[in-house]
């Protein structure tokens, strides 16, 4: 710490170093804290198990890069040789995932398939045929047909956030932040579509809302696995 | 010379606090709730002097909190947790600011509910509100590096090399930062 010659100066640190040290939050922030922690945990960012030795960021991203220079330069937050690319890579995700976001999906959007040696398993229920091109179920009928509909959702999309979180360490972190923010955002919207149907469960409106959510959710992932393998 | 602010190493973290990190360490989001209950006034006030608006504090204190979680496993009680949050709480502030471009916002301390009063209680509490609306109002590497040394205690040198500048760089941004901050409460 510097000290500043100036008695004026001085006295402008003290009463600097006088204002309060603490600030309540907004009330909300624990919420938005505790769902953004969910929604990684469970899907994206999958805890490591309590007796795994905790691994440096930067040794993970070695490992996953390997010899690769460049990479391991961009991992290691070093000045990359390729980092001009990397803008146009993260505008890209965001412009995609903005997209996914605003656009909708209208059929399922992922299915199993391999690419350089990745499995991609999605575990959508192929029998289960979406509302949108079959024309809602009613009553009853709705809410059972749209909470196993439901179900293959969450599964695929935990099978594409598995293989996600094991790419993590290829991606930039303002990337993950986009597809975090994204799915955060996603993930709120489901939840609350789906409070909505709980107290409406015959509601086809609400249910086709909620299958619209899950298939941009697997559209992000999707493209996010994709970007990640680029 | 006044004394350095209290994010300063401690030898090591009390025995209760250590406890509750521990439990949230192995994912007991309680523990986790509590230690965030400890900590999320300090934090905000770090983001809301650094971003100098509240909204962006917001997004920046989620940011730090969520980066606990992740990064909890990794604590080691070497230090007081209140330090190793903080350096976490700097990192995390800067590197999103220096990735954004937008927001230059306006912040009033009327706004917020301090949560430690008796603070500083020897300064008149009208300099401090003063100071505290001025501080928003510095240009965005002022404030960072007002904020980072005087209020938060860390040495130009840690400074320069977290955010990527010179440290004469950060001597200048300190200098101007105090003509600007002594002009607006001399107004």
């Amino acid at each position: 710490m510097t000290t500043p010659g100036d008695p004026r100066d001085r006295a402008l640190d003290d009463a600097a170093r006088a204002l309060p040290r603490e600030i309540a939050p907004p009330p909300e922030l624990l919420a938005r804290v505790t769902d953004a922690i969910a929604a990684r945990r469970v899907r994206v960012l999958p805890r490591p198990a309590a007796t795994d030795p905790p691994v440096p960021t930067d040794e993970r991203a070695r490992a996953s890069v390997g010899a690769n220079a460049a990479g391991g330069a961009r991992a290691t937050g070093q000045p990359s040789r390729v980092g001009a690319i990397i803008p146009r890579r993260l505008a890209a995700a965001a412009a995609i995932f903005v997209v996914g976001l605003i656009a909708g999906a209208t059929g399922m959007l992922v299915r199993n398939r391999a690419q350089g040696g990745l499995v991609a398993t999605t575990g959508v229920d192929a029998t289960i045929t979406p509302a949108s091109a079959t024309g809602a179920p009613r009553g009853a009928a709705t809410a059972t047909a749209a909470t196993a509909q439901f179900a293959s959702y969450e599964r695929a999309a935990g099978d594409l956030a598995t293989l996600l979180a094991s790419q993590r360490a290829t991606l930039r972190p303002e990337t993950i932040a986009v597809i975090e923010r994204s799915l955060a955002r996603i993930d709120e919207a489901i939840a609350d579509v789906r409070t909505a149907l709980a107290r409406d469960p015959a509601n086809a409106a609400l249910a086709d809302a909620a299958r619209r959510l899950y298939e941009q959710k697997l559209d992000v992932l999707k493209r996010s696995t994709a970007l990640a393998r680029s | 010379m006044s004394a350095m602010p209290a994010f300063h190493p401690e030898p090591r973290v009390h025995d209760a606090e250590s406890d509750t990190i521990r439990r949230a360490q192995s994912g007991d989001e309680a523990a986790f709730t509590a230690l965030y209950h400890a900590h999320a006034g300090r934090v905000f006030a770090l983001c809301l002097r650094m971003a100098g608006d509240r909204a962006r504090a917001t997004d920046l204190a989620q940011d730090v909190f969520v980066r606990l979680w992740e990064r909890l496993p990794q604590f080691r009680f070497e230090s007081a947790l209140t330090t190793w949050l903080h350096r976490l709480a700097v990192t995390t502030v800067l590197e999103a600011m220096r990735a954004e471009l937008r927001r230059s916002a306006r912040v009033t301390a009327a706004d917020d509910e301090v949560l430690d009063a008796a603070a500083g209680a020897d300064v008149p509490l009208d300099v401090r509100l003063a100071l505290d609306r001025a501080i928003p109002r510095l240009p965005s590497g002022q404030r960072q590096v007002f904020v980072l040394h005087v209020i938060e205690g860390l040495p130009t040198d840690e400074i320069a090399a977290l955010t990527g500048l010179a440290t004469a760089t950060v001597r200048v941004h300190l200098h101007r930062a105090r003509r600007h901050l002594l002009a607006e409460l001399s107004a």
